[in-house]
């Protein structure tokens, strides 16, 4: 049974830290992480070599003051 | 303040070494990329040597999260353009700074290419590339 | 000016690599400052990137976000088993906030002065508008434009190939191989076979 890949920046990745600590890291990572990778906004930056923003999550969400994000 | 104090002695005591070392000489540069003298690779080798032991001593005190470095499709390609550059001008990005503080003016050219080059390939890469070298940390 | 000991000098510069981790929670690699602040001038300053948010705030804005992108049934979920190390909130606060634009220029600027008081310990400063190096100037043939064309395109290589790499000596040639970490030792093979051509053929021109 071919083993999906997962993205290669989880090891460094600041959000995958932050989700962790928020409680909430399973539902991006099965959605993005360990799947559908290349879809994750942060990947697709750090691809390009653009710098990536700490408040960046995988669907293009911007994390703000307590507050709803808005979409980048 | 504490962060910018620790960079501003660290970059210090590494200007100091590196010129103390001879790492920004272009001549003693070329001595050792023509084995012609070891001395520059032997105090490389004990660097890391003495790297190897202290990351391992870090290791069992704290838990440190230190960010991979895999091999993604520019490790080869950019050591290569980079290893060339440097017998060329004699400097890598920290020496041309040392270099400069010592008096040596031609570091100024060095370093003019050294922000040119890298641009270029940040416009290259993003028009042309897309690969991660597995870090989204901005710096 | 007599050079240290090669057993002195690879302590020394293994001591400075390890104050860096100690002081700034980070591997020490230059090329990666450059690199800061040319994404700097490229992309300009961060606007909205949270550079202004506790870990503390953005872990309830995370959950916000979590809630309204998956509804509340995936808040909370057990997570999988990991062999990462933990974070703290304090650790995020102290180690992911990324560094300014200001605070590459002081490091930078340090290699600068340390090399300006080296030169002024070991008995003076030597000004001069290319390099000191004998052997510099006879590969340049002793032409001003040769040794601008050396400069400059090595220059460019070096800033190319380093972003490419995604690290330089520093980087992947002290901390990556003394981790054993197998891009940085691909990339410093690279470099260092490289060099060693390069200079065999520039030594022709002597």
């Amino acid at each position: 049974m071919p083993r999906r890949p997962e993205c290669p920046n989880t090891l460094s990745c600041e959000m995958y830290d932050l989700l962790k600590l928020a409680g909430t890291l399973a539902i991006w990572k099965t959605n993005y992480c360990t799947s559908d990778f290349e879809r994750c906004e942060r990947h697709k930056l750090s691809s390009s070599g653009r710098p990536v923003p700490r408040n960046l999550l995988p669907n293009g969400v911007l994390l703000r003051h307590l507050s709803k994000g808005e979409r980048t | 303040m504490k962060q910018k104090l620790g960079v501003v002695l660290v970059g210090l005591a590494f200007g100091v070494m590196l010129s103390r070392i001879g790492f920004s000489s272009w001549d003693e540069v070329h001595r050792m990329f023509t084995f012609a003298d070891p001395r520059l690779v032997l105090t490389f080798g004990v660097a890391v040597v003495a790297l190897t032991i202290s990351w391992q001593v870090i290791a069992r005190f704290s838990k440190p999260r230190w960010a991979p470095r895999p091999i993604h499709r520019g490790s080869l390609a950019g050591g290569v353009l980079f290893g060339a550059g440097w017998a060329l001008c004699g400097a890598c990005p920290s020496i041309a700074l040392v270099q400069l503080g010592e008096g040596q003016l031609g570091a100024l050219l060095t370093l003019a290419g050294i922000f040119l080059g890298n641009w270029l390939y940040s416009v290259v890469h993003e028009r042309y590339f897309r690969w991660t070298m597995a870090t989204c940390a901005d710096t | 000016m007599s050079y240290l000991p090669w057993y002195v000098g690879g302590v020394g510069i293994a001591a400075v690599m390890v104050a860096h981790w100690l002081s700034l929670r980070r591997m020490m690699a230059v090329s990666g400052r450059y690199t800061a602040l040319v994404n700097r001038l490229r992309f300009g300053p961060p606007k909205d990137e949270g550079q202004d948010l506790s870990a503390e705030e953005l872990i309830r804005a995370m959950r916000e976000a979590t809630e309204a992108a998956f509804g509340a049934s995936a808040m909370d979920l057990p997570e999988p088993e990991s062999s990462r190390p933990p974070v703290s909130i304090r650790s995020v606060d102290r180690d992911n906030v990324p560094q300014t634009p200001g605070t590459h220029l002081l490091f930078l600027g340090a290699l600068v002065v340390g090399g300006l008081l080296s030169a002024l310990l070991g008995g003076g400063l030597g000004v001069t508008s290319s390099l000191h190096g004998e052997l510099f100037a006879r590969v340049a043939q002793g032409s001003p434009l040769g040794k601008a064309a050396l400069l400059l395109g090595g220059g460019v290589l070096v800033g190319a190939g380093t972003r490419m790499a995604g690290g330089c000596t520093s980087g992947h040639g002290l901390c990556g191989v003394s981790r054993s970490q197998k891009g940085s030792l691909l990339s410093t093979l690279g470099f260092f076979g490289a060099g060693v051509a390069a200079s065999l053929l520039l030594g022709r021109l002597l």
